[in-house]
């Protein structure tokens, strides 16, 4: 396995969310970071709806309460614990998971290794 | 980075009406109201009451895909007056605006909400709106007139509907299911001539997860809503958004994007009007194997005499709306 460094936890404020990039290529979908308390989860930033980011400007996302974010194109609701869509057009979808580790206070991606 | 959560929005509602049953509602300066027949929007401009007046079962169409849709790509005009635009993260809420006797005479309204927000209060109106029996996705010869007269109960089940969405391609594993009598959607009265048959795949060792097709025209068949389209495939931004149409579309949608139509049976006539001023571009009647591509800078707005099945073709590349709006991009694909 292949650990990629993507953000120090302390950056990330408590019940916040961070875009970060992940992939070298262009037009290659960022990750979205949602921290709660000592935990991050992290998804491919793309909504199942119309496959687009789940923010329309950059590192902005509409967190709603209870844990809850709204894509800003077309209002589809979904749970950050574990990412099903709860509401709007995206359906019985989920934003798909990405692992990531806490080590030392760092945040990394947990990826296959190259070649 | 997003510090804090928004709220979550309050949606302001009075009690329900003691003669009619419904609750208004208030949205920043806008005020919504309805009776037996009617829903009304109410404003104030310059220091007088204004109010514009449509059909309840009109309105509660037009709310349904506005709310269905996420407020969509672009504009959704309930009417000439009255209407959103989806700002991505914010809505735009207007009425009066692309009406120039309202607009030169600053009487008209318009205002900025977050998404959830106006989401929220527009799902409440839906709720408290809709009475029992009648269903806004579903064609008039669908439904009941239930929308009239004073509140019974409601219809959530119909105005919950998922809109249908894949990742790849409905039939896939792991994919949306196909249509089958068997998971709720038999075939609609228009179309019990559409062969059932499905295609046989034959796919090298390896590729059966790589190589799929239906049958389109299956699938349409049993659609059980209108005007409402649902994501039958995903090629990068490339997203093919099937739809059956009847009667007419209940809202004129003023696009930010070009939007490719191709018309797979039976006719659909369009009105295509100026996206801001409404002035009459052009009158296109499609019929089965027609395609069009909807510029950018209209409105438009479709009347199918019977069911008929609609091939829309949306590019969701992002930015595309600013492309279009700096000049970047022309509003239509090709000059002649």
């Amino acid at each position: 396995m292949q650990w990629q460094w993507l953000c120090a936890l302390e950056s990330l404020p408590d019940g916040a969310c961070a875009e970060i990039s992940c992939g070298k290529e262009e037009g290659a979908p960022t990750l979205l970071l949602y921290r709660s308390g000592l935990e991050v989860k992290a998804f491919i930033n793309c909504c199942p709806h119309f496959s687009l980011p789940l923010n329309s400007r950059p590192g902005e996302f509409l967190l709603m309460s209870e844990g809850r974010i709204m894509c800003a194109h077309h209002c589809a609701v979904f749970r950050l614990h574990d990412g099903q869509c709860v509401d709007g057009p995206a359906g019985n979808t989920v934003l798909e998971r990405v692992h990531v580790e806490i080590r030392d206070g760092q945040v990394y991606q947990c990826g296959p290794e190259e070649g | 980075m997003n510090a804090q959560p928004h709220n979550e929005p309050l949606v302001k509602a009075t009690p329900a009406d003691s003669l009619t049953g419904y609750r208004s509602f208030s949205l920043g300066g806008f005020t919504f109201t309805r009776d037996e027949y009617f829903a009304r929007v109410s404003w104030t401009a310059k220091g007088r009451q204004m109010s514009h007046t449509l059909s309840a079962d009109a309105f509660l169409r037009a709310m349904m895909r506005d709310v269905a849709w996420g407020f969509f790509y672009g504009w959704v005009n309930f009417d000439a007056m009255l209407g959103t635009r989806n700002l991505y993260g914010k809505v735009e809420l207007y009425c009066g605006r692309y009406y120039k006797a309202y607009s030169d005479q600053g009487l008209d309204r318009t205002e900025v909400f977050d998404s959830p927000q106006i989401m929220a209060t527009f799902k409440a109106i839906l709720e408290d709106w809709t009475n029992e029996g009648f269903d806004p996705f579903a064609a008039p010869d669908e439904t009941s007139k239930s929308w009239l007269g004073k509140k019974r109960g409601n219809n959530r089940g119909a105005i919950e509907r998922e809109r249908q969405v894949c990742k790849r391609m409905p039939g896939l594993a792991g994919d949306a299911e196909l249509r089958k009598d068997a998971n709720g959607y038999p075939v609609n009265r228009a179309f019990s001539d559409v062969s059932q048959e499905e295609p046989v795949i034959h796919a090298e060792p390896g590729f059966e997860n790589e190589v799929h097709a239906f049958s389109l025209f299956a699938y349409l068949s049993r659609s059980d809503v209108t005007w409402n389209p649902s994501v039958s495939s995903v090629c990068g931004k490339s997203l093919f958004c099937p739809t059956t149409e009847e009667y007419i579309l209940p809202i004129k949608h003023g696009n930010d994007r070009v939007e490719w139509f191709i018309q797979l049976s039976d006719e659909i006539e369009w009105e295509i009007e100026d996206k801001n001023t409404g002035a009459p571009r052009a009158k296109v009647l499609m019929k089965a194997g027609d395609v069009a591509a909807m510029p950018a800078d209209i409105r438009h707005q479709g009347y199918s005499h019977k069911r008929s099945m609609l091939l829309v073709w949306e590019n969701a590349t992002a930015g595309l709306p600013e492309m279009y709006e700096s000049g970047k991009l022309k509003p239509y694909p090709i000059e002649f």
